[in-house]
């Protein structure tokens, strides 16, 4: 393995960099899109969200957005995260590693698609 | 809009505080606010937990979540905030203090004849075997030279030139603290005596 060969991600920095692939959000939010990405599968509590968060804004994976929400609609308290360009070429360098897994996968059928495509 | 808590589960949110100041201070300071929030706004998502069984769940998933990340801020906090250079020396200190103490006994048993205790039957035992002895000996006069090691180490500066073709290694002491370089030099003082002594005992000069 070279050293400069990108790593897989730990699944809190693959769900949340994830989550926020779509656009800023704030903690809940974070939660919430981790839990229906996944279908359930996983989910993140607050303990577990801030502290991957907070070694995620010092990677600069993620970056704090400056807008504040509009303290009618929202809490003024809360802060929105955002992907970085860094967390974005991350993301698609781990998605592109599970791609080719999966593809090898299928070759070798022992994904379940490629077997159920068998028996079809 | 802050988030609004039914009351059936406002008692859980003490316990979620007392949980939060667990962290330490400058993660708590940064996130302390954001992670209540998103508390009571999960709180508020989650069906009420009505038996004991689901309280007992909701409570150990949140101790599921929160302990392991506590001690995850703490080490890491300790680790950015602890050189291993200053850990090292403080056990340096430590050795330091207990050889002192050592040799002070020594000195007060069989040089000033007081009435205390053999040190080595005391620390080794009353049948020690000859091992122990030796290392518990070796260990009497390597301590003030492995401590000047800790404190010299950590400010010495290790620089190559290149002149004329050829390299030259160059060792350089870096400024270090008043109380570190008197340590480094009572170091420096107890290995000379302490080897020196060694030494010339070898050579049969006394």
């Amino acid at each position: 393995m070279t050293p400069t060969e990108p790593q897989p991600l730990t699944p809190a920095v693959f769900h949340i960099l994830f989550a926020l692939a779509d656009g800023e959000k704030h903690g809940y939010r974070i939660m919430q899109a981790v839990k229906i990405n996944s279908r359930g599968e996983f989910t993140i509590g607050p303990g577990t969200l801030y502290g991957t968060i907070k070694r995620m804004l010092a990677d600069d994976l993620i970056s704090e957005s400056e807008e504040r929400p509009d303290p009618e609609l929202d809490d003024q308290r809360r802060r929105y995260y955002q992907l970085t360009d860094h967390g974005r070429n991350t993301l698609q360098a781990d998605l592109a590693r599970m791609d080719a897994l999966l593809q090898r996968a299928r070759v070798m059928q022992i994904h379940p698609a490629s077997s159920s495509k068998a028996t079809l | 809009m802050s988030a609004i808590i039914s009351p059936t589960r406002r008692s859980v949110l003490p316990v979620y505080r007392t949980l939060v100041t667990w962290y330490p201070t400058p993660f708590r300071q940064r996130f302390e606010q954001e992670m209540l929030l998103a508390f009571q706004d999960w709180l508020n998502a989650e069906p009420t937990p009505r038996s004991k069984a689901q309280q007992l769940k909701l409570a150990s998933s949140l101790i599921a979540d929160m302990l392991p990340s506590i001690i995850h801020e703490h080490l890491s906090e300790w680790r950015s905030t602890m050189k291993v250079s200053s850990i090292i020396q403080k056990v340096a200190l430590a050795a330091l203090a207990a050889w002192a103490v050592i040799w002070a006994w020594f000195i007060g048993k069989w040089f000033l004849l007081l009435p205390l205790a053999d040190p080595n039957k005391w620390l080794l035992g009353e049948d020690y075997s000859h091992t122990a002895n030796s290392i518990f000996g070796a260990a009497l006069f390597i301590i003030p030279f492995l401590a000047l090691l800790a404190f010299v180490i950590p400010v010495l500066k290790i620089q190559t030139l290149t002149e004329n073709g050829d390299g030259v290694l160059m060792l350089r002491l870096q400024k270090m603290g008043k109380a570190q370089a008197l340590v480094a030099w009572v170091c420096l003082g107890a290995t000379v005596i302490l080897w020196g002594m060694v030494f010339t005992a070898r050579m049969g000069w006394w």
